[in-house]
């Protein structure tokens, strides 16, 4: 990473309400990209951009914006900036503002800079307005709250999963034909059936993905909102009371995000049952093609590989990252990592390991120190708290198994059939590779699918430009430019306090948190400390691991503590290995310090830098409790 | 412990004799300490026997004190004071001065060696106390003045201040008193109690409830070095912790300069000056204040309601002993959560409501 090259700079800004100047984070305009990204504007679409025209910069200088680091740790590429984030633009945006109308919150306006996403919190301050809002919210949320388990496990389930299938289902020829077949003729069915299916299903597949999407903010909000009101009321009745206590009593989840480490604990104990056959041939550290073709040697590896194809629809949809990055991939497109974690699996087994998190165990200490409070109340104070607990186990659950289905199982879908979009512009040679297709927006594919109708219909022998393959070939310079480059935490001038509440639960932004960036921008932080949340209790120290792409995860050894901007649930597997976590990034209510909780691993999480601050070696101190970070000891 | 079970005469803290049940036994001193080892296998008071209200009036009786008793009490006119003053005089000197009969002697004498066996210190020291019948009674002046006499360590100062507190009874404004209600000279009896004194590295008062608030689900740990006297009468700012009860997790910590703590003396306790280096340490160890909020919870739990514990710690080479001296009522938010209760349950907002109210 090259974090000189931006967003270093700081600005004094107008004077603060106090008429001292304030320090504020450099304008859109402001930043200095490295020549390697000109032309990074081309990439994305008009409306993501900042500076536009000069209504338009005079609104976003008006604002405070900050890198959405939790989805976009690396910069996303065109063609999933204009799923992903056009959806977070429209969907997440909608639900408070049009949907739930959740009476402080309007929306988050977006902007991108050369693929990396900048949120702005837009609050509703009108008095009229909230009121408006709250009566709205009030019966909405209500009724959500009351009917969770019908619309989730009744209504949006399936919904997710029909969207899934009906993706999977549509075809894309991965050829244009020579000639429309003959029953185009003999069943008058017009002239280009051929071209308007490919039209058709790539229309029918960005309207499914945008569907899904609208999905995933369904819920969203509600949950961490059933959280939040928990969080407040155990504080009102317990003053004091920590993070970690209240973390501690909505611990021990069983949410649809573990089960794919689940399964792979089932399917390791099955292993090591049926035996040597399949034990030797798992931890053999040949490649999953090669295990495979071992494995349906025997009769016992027969019966191994039958229960691992019977589980890995949906279980093995999970993408190597966040979900978000196209180019990450699979397991079910390479199963590197879940034979991986087999080997390890197995090895431990064998060893004489327990495997997993015991989650009864788990439960039943939850569920213990949930008990022990609730007796320190009166019986009004206990009905109270009962309704505000049991909202919030309901509801809380949908944080992460949204997170399964749409980040991880949808997207695997979706950019599956995105490849067979891809195959076929190589087949008919405007592109080299089928990658190339996520190099370009949604829209642009669109074109891109016209013209290779267009070259098509021109017929045999027809001109194919090259123009687009050219235009791939620059964006994989500028997109590697992107990624090296290291973003502005935020652009404009903070706020003296941030008040939103889903900007602190979501992204843990915090007052403390800007100040220390703005800190950390102008040197004055301290090298050797971090704070953030206590968001998994347990004090441990050791080396540091610094994991910045997912695909470094195996790199992980015993014993060491792993600090990446954010925890993945795809980790799961490596968590046995690690003695505790440090995340850049992540409120107390983030998928990262859940699953260090699920996992028992003491965590800080959302400290804005350790892994800028932090290198591979350097011996680390956290405390899970007080959410400190301490370097101990610079590696050499 | 056989010989102690075998009579009523003296009981062991430890006895099943020795609980509320036997108040008449051994008065609500004793009793209160053997309920609170009932809490809990953990919950230790310091070792110790009550000298029951039998052996009370077994040694008026064979002394034929109560007669002398009776009849110096009946020529008084209780109007005047100065002739109750004078009556009071003559039945504590004559109770001070008379010898326990053999065979009670011999009880006594066996019960503090078991005690200084069960100790295994020879140089024991113990407090006398007094632990009147019937001392819950709203107004208590009846019961006498309660003495106490720390640092006892022999047998004979042992049996003599027993003989000091059984006529700790008939103080003047005590026998006014029961006479002017009509008391029978036998509803209010007295048994004392002869307990270990604590050599305390480190003592305190725990509240089992935040006292700033009312929060239940808090205990709060003020500690000293030394014995727990300054704690308790406030000459000292004491370390000061509130535990989160469910999760065991300190959530405010104040360590102050500590600059005086109590020591025992031979005459009994005194305040010294804490030595510079021990002044801004923390008295109690995070362990220590893991096992003093069990020891909260779990004495809480058997009186149901929330408590107010003076406790002790000792150190010796073999490891550290936990004592609980007393526990009574914390009373000042037991008497707010009874008026809540008796308060009709509003009805519960709904989760919507619930987040309105925090946005």
């Amino acid at each position: 990473m090259e974090s000189e090259q931006s967003g270093s700079e700081l600005s004094e800004s107008a004077t603060s309400s106090t008429g001292e100047p304030r320090e504020r984070f450099p304008f859109a305009g402001e930043l200095d990209l490295p020549a390697e990204l000109d032309g990074w504007e081309e990439m994305y679409p008009e409306y993501f951009q900042f500076e536009l025209s000069e209504d338009r910069t005079d609104y976003e200088r008006g604002r405070f914006w900050f890198w959405d680091k939790k989805d976009t740790t690396e910069p996303l590429m065109p063609w999933d900036m204009t799923i992903s984030a056009q959806a977070w633009q429209i969907a997440m945006a909608q639900n408070p503002s049009r949907v739930f109308a959740i009476p402080p919150s309007m929306s988050v306006d977006i902007r991108v800079v050369a693929g990396y996403a900048y949120f702005t919190g837009i609050s509703v301050e009108d008095e009229e307005l909230l009121k408006e809002r709250a009566e709205i919210f009030k019966e909405r949320s209500e009724y959500y709250y009351e009917n969770y388990d019908a619309l989730y496990n009744g209504t949006w389930l399936p919904a997710v999963k029909e969207i899934g299938r009906e993706i999977d289902s549509l075809e894309v020829p991965a050829e244009l034909p020579e000639y429309v077949p003959d029953d185009v003729i003999t069943e008058g069915k017009g002239q280009s059936q051929s071209t308007l299916q490919v039209i058709r299903n790539y229309n029918r597949l960005t309207e499914l993905a945008l569907e899904g999407w609208q999905r995933h903010f369904e819920f969203l909000y509600l949950a961490y909102l059933a959280y939040m009101q928990f969080t407040e009321i155990s504080r009102d009745l317990f003053p004091d009371i920590s993070d970690d206590a209240i973390g501690k009593m909505v611990s021990a989840v069983e949410a649809d995000v573990f089960r794919p480490d689940q399964e792979l604990n089932d399917l390791a104990v099955l292993a090591d049952e049926l035996g040597d056959d399949v034990t030797s041939v798992l931890t053999s550290g040949e490649s999953p093609d090669v295990k495979r073709s071992r494995l349906e040697d025997s009769e016992a590896g027969r019966e191994f590989l039958e229960e691992f194809d019977a589980v890995k629809d949906p279980w093995f949809y999970m993408t190597y990252g966040d979900g978000f990055h196209s180019y990450k991939g699979s397991w079910i497109e390479d199963m590197e990592a879940p034979f991986d974690h087999l080997e390890s699996k197995i090895e431990r087994l064998q060893s004489g390991e327990e495997l997993g998190r015991d989650f009864e165990a788990l439960q039943s200490e939850r569920d213990a120190i949930v008990d022990e409070y609730r007796q320190y109340l009166d019986a009004e104070e206990r009905q109270e708290f009962d309704h505000a607990y049991e909202t919030c186990m309901s509801v809380y659950e949908y944080a992460e198994n949204h997170q399964f289905w749409i980040e991880n199982w949808l997207h695997t879908i979706i950019f599956r059939k995105m490849r067979e979009f891809g195959e076929l512009l190589v087949n008919h040679g405007l592109l080299a590779d089928s990658e190339e297709i996520f190099l370009f927006t949604r829209f642009e594919v669109a074109e891109l699918l016209e013209e290779v109708c267009e070259t098509w219909a021109l017929g045999k022998g027809a001109f194919v430009p090259t123009r687009w393959k050219d235009r791939a070939a620059d964006r994989k310079e500028t997109f590697e430019a992107a990624k090296a480059w290291d973003p502005s935490p935020a652009l404009g001038e903070p706020p003296e306090e941030v008040t939103d509440p889903l900007m602190q639960m979501l992204w843990g932004i915090t007052t403390e948190k800007v100040n220390n960036w703005l800190d950390i921008e102008s040197d004055d932080g301290d090298s050797s400390h971090l704070e953030g949340f206590g968001s998994s209790s347990g004090q441990v120290q050791g080396p540091a691991r610094v994991v910045n792409d997912s695909s470094d995860i195996d790199k992980l050894e015993d014993g060491e503590v792993l600090v990446a901007p954010l925890t993945n649930p795809a980790w799961a597997p490596v968590f046995p290995r690690a003695k505790g976590a440090v995340t850049d990034d992540g409120g107390i209510t983030s998928h990262a310090a859940i699953v260090c909780r699920e996992y028992g691993l003491p965590a800080v999480t959302g400290t804005g830098h350790a892994t800028s601050l932090i290198e591979t070696g350097d011996l680390i101190r956290l405390d899970g409790e007080t959410g400190e970070v301490e370097i101990l000891e610079k590696a050499e | 412990m056989e010989t102690m079970a075998d009579s009523t005469y003296t009981v062991h803290f430890d006895s099943p004799n020795c609980t509320k049940a036997n108040i008449g036994l051994v008065g609500g001193k004793n009793a209160s300490l053997g309920e609170l080892m009932e809490a809990g296998d953990d919950v230790q008071v310091p070792p110790g026997f009550a000298v029951t209200t039998d052996f009370y009036e077994a040694f008026l009786e064979t002394q034929s004190l109560d007669k002398y008793i009776t009849d110096r009490i009946a020529e008084v006119d209780i109007d005047d004071d100065n002739a109750v003053a004078a009556a009071s005089r003559d039945i504590r000197e004559h109770i001070e001065s008379a010898s326990f009969p053999d065979f009670l002697a011999a009880e006594l004498e066996s019960s503090w060696e078991q005690l200084q066996a069960e100790t295994g210190e020879s140089d024991l020291q113990v407090a006398v106390r007094s632990s009147a019948t019937a001392e819950d009674l709203p107004d208590a002046s009846f019961a006498g003045q309660q003495d106490t006499y720390l640092n006892v360590t022999d047998f004979d100062a042992v049996a003599q201040r027993t003989k000091e507190c059984m006529a700790s009874l008939f103080t003047a404004r005590a026998i006014t008193y029961r006479e002017k209600h009509g008391f029978d000279r036998d509803e209010v009896l007295i048994s004392v109690g002869i307990q270990k004194m604590v050599e305390a590295r480190s003592s305190g008062v725990m509240f089992t409830v935040n006292p700033s608030n009312g929060d239940r689900s808090k205990v709060r740990i003020e500690s000293n070095w030394g014995l727990g006297e300054a704690v308790v009468s406030g000459i000292v700012t004491p370390d000061s912790f509130l535990v989160d009860k469910p999760v065991y997790k300190i959530v405010d910590r104040n360590v102050p300069d500590k600059d005086v703590m109590t020591v025992p003396t031979d005459a009994g306790t005194e305040e010294v000056e804490i030595e510079e280096e021990k002044r801004d340490v923390p008295s109690v160890t995070a362990d220590e204040l893991i096992k003093l909020t069990d020891l909260a919870k779990t004495i809480e739990q058997h009186y149901d309601e929330p408590q107010d514990i003076e406790w002790a710690i000792e150190e010796h080479s073999e490891g550290t002993q936990f004592y609980v001296l007393q526990s009574r009522p914390e009373t000042a938010w037991n008497d707010e959560a009874d008026e809540a209760n008796s308060s009709s349950p509003s009805t519960t907002t709904s989760t919507a409501d619930r987040i309105l109210d925090q946005l």
